[in-house]
């Protein structure tokens, strides 16, 4: 199949998904800080 | 027609998979704790009237309401990715998961009311303290509830049931529900608790009046205990999963355990080892500002200290010289030459339950001390340093956990989604597949 051409290695894939979870989760985790600082403010 | 085997262009379907759900464990599991952590701070409340407690509770209310939109988020995309990229593997594993997967949705609904609720309810319920206690509670059961089912669908998938997939009790008491369920429940709390005193780390470091650094020093205690506390009972815990993994799919225990992937369990090893050092060194700098000054005990917790990091060591001994033979770490041989220290008998378990007995003496000790009290607010900035080493460890403790149970199912050839059953790349097996239908004997023929 032409997609299992186009898949990194291994190793690779590995890192890029270490490195997916990183920024979703961590994204999610600044998300989450900075609409909690906005918490409370009145308008 | 037949169903296309797609890929994700690159990274690969499993990438994707791991990415969504691994994202979604960190928000989910942090909910699942917290809600025990949370209520029982409210309880507390209640009956020693020290506001520090109430106030950590709600703000745990606020953050959980924050987060949950984050964890709600991530299962809904990952459903749409099994159904778009696993179809045939889906398909089967939601007829054979119906009513887990049933009640797992009834139990979502259920924590957006009470979540929320109990958030809302915070000031009207006021005068009614010990009914909103009792919210917090129930939305805490109902998060367990939750996992519990769900953990039905992760355990099926490494063990599935030695009946046949109809057989819905034995679908849900699968060999290693019990076990993973019982090291999730204790995991979450652990995991919450660290990640409540990284949190609390980071606020001691930014704030500048006096009460905000004596409430974030508490909190940073709470979270310690919490975290701590728990983390000690999961080797023992851990140890019986394995073990019923071992009897139930040796296989997969062969690939995790001393295989190609026994390098997870170094990792794994240097995650406990570190959370439990930076644990106690943080009992020990707290307990120099005893309310009662106990030289004594803080003699016997540095002698914790010195154990706890001796075993620690002990524990991330390699079996042999092939660490990760994926990336070609190895020297002297590798898997030939063996390390002395390095055997799982006797000196894994003289390491691991070393570590569980040191640390919970130390503990002890340290609770025996915090029912003086102490004085708030003075911590140095490298105990609140040794806090946030605990938190971000714990988040990698999870990744590593969550990747050595969904790789296990890759220990016998040619890897499966449903061991035994169904094939990485969606091939239903029959011979061999635990809970394959049997020919029902037809009424008075001979069995």
């Amino acid at each position: 199949m032409i997609w299992e051409l186009a898949l990194l290695p291994p190793v690779a894939r590995f890192f890029a998904g270490l490195f997916l979870i990183v920024l979703v989760a961590g994204g999610s985790a600044l998300f989450i800080y900075w609409i909690s600082t906005l918490y409370g403010k009145e308008e | 027609m037949p169903i296309g085997n797609l890929e994700a262009p690159g990274i690969g379907k499993e990438v994707v998979m791991a990415t969504i759900w691994q994202s979604h464990i960190l928000w989910a599991a942090l909910i699942a704790g917290i809600f025990i952590i949370a209520p029982v701070s409210e309880y507390l409340g209640v009956l020693t009237k020290q506001p520090k407690y109430d106030r950590f509770a709600k703000g745990a209310g606020v953050a959980a309401i924050l987060l949950f939109a984050t964890g709600s988020f991530t299962p809904i995309l990952g459903v749409l990715m099994l159904i778009t990229l696993y179809p045939v593997f889906w398909s089967y594993a939601q007829n054979i998961l119906f009513w887990p997967l049933f009640a797992e949705a009834f139990m979502f609904v259920g924590e957006i009311i009470l979540i929320y609720a109990w958030y809302a309810s915070w000031d009207t319920m006021a005068y009614r303290k010990k009914l909103h206690v009792v919210l917090g509670f129930m939305t805490g059961i109902l998060l367990v509830a939750q996992f519990s089912f769900i953990n039905i669908v992760g355990s099926y998938l490494l063990t599935p049931s030695l009946s046949s997939a109809t057989n819905v009790g034995a679908v849900a008491l699968n060999p290693t529900f019990v076990p993973l369920n019982m090291h999730r429940f204790i995991g979450n709390i652990s995991y919450a608790g660290f990640l409540v005193a990284g949190y609390a780390a980071l606020r001691y470091l930014r704030s500048t009046r006096e009460g905000d650094r004596e409430y974030y020093d508490w909190m940073g205690h709470w979270g310690l205990i919490w975290g701590f506390g728990f983390v000690l009972l999961q080797p023992l815990i851990g140890f019986g999963y394995l073990k019923s993994i071992r009897e139930h799919n040796a296989a997969a225990f062969d690939y995790i355990m001393l295989g190609e992937k026994a390098w997870l369990f170094e990792l794994l090893t240097i995650d406990l080892g570190i959370m439990a050092v930076a644990s106690v060194a943080y009992c020990l700098h707290k307990l120099r500002f005893a309310v009662k000054p106990m030289p004594a005990m803080r003699n016997l917790v540095l002698g914790a200290l010195g154990f706890l990091t001796f075993f620690s060591v002990l524990n991330l001994i390699p079996a042999d010289a092939s660490i990760v033979p994926q990336i070609g770490l190895e020297f002297a041989g590798g898997e030939e030459t063996k390390l002395p220290l390095g055997s799982m008998y006797p000196w894994k378990y003289i390491g691991i339950i070393g570590l569980m007995l040191v640390g919970l003496f130390a503990l002890a000790l340290y609770l025996k001390a915090t029912a003086d009290g102490f004085h708030w607010g003075r911590a140095s900035r490298w105990s609140q340093y040794a806090l946030l080493l605990t938190a971000v460890t714990v988040i990698l403790t999870m990744m590593t956990m969550g990747y050595v149970r969904e790789t296990a199912r890759r220990g016998s050839e040619p890897g499966y989604l449903i061991s035994g059953c169904i094939t990485l790349d969606q091939e239903v097996v029959g011979e061999g597949c635990p809970a394959a239908p049997t020919r029902t004997p037809a009424i008075g023929a001979e069995v």
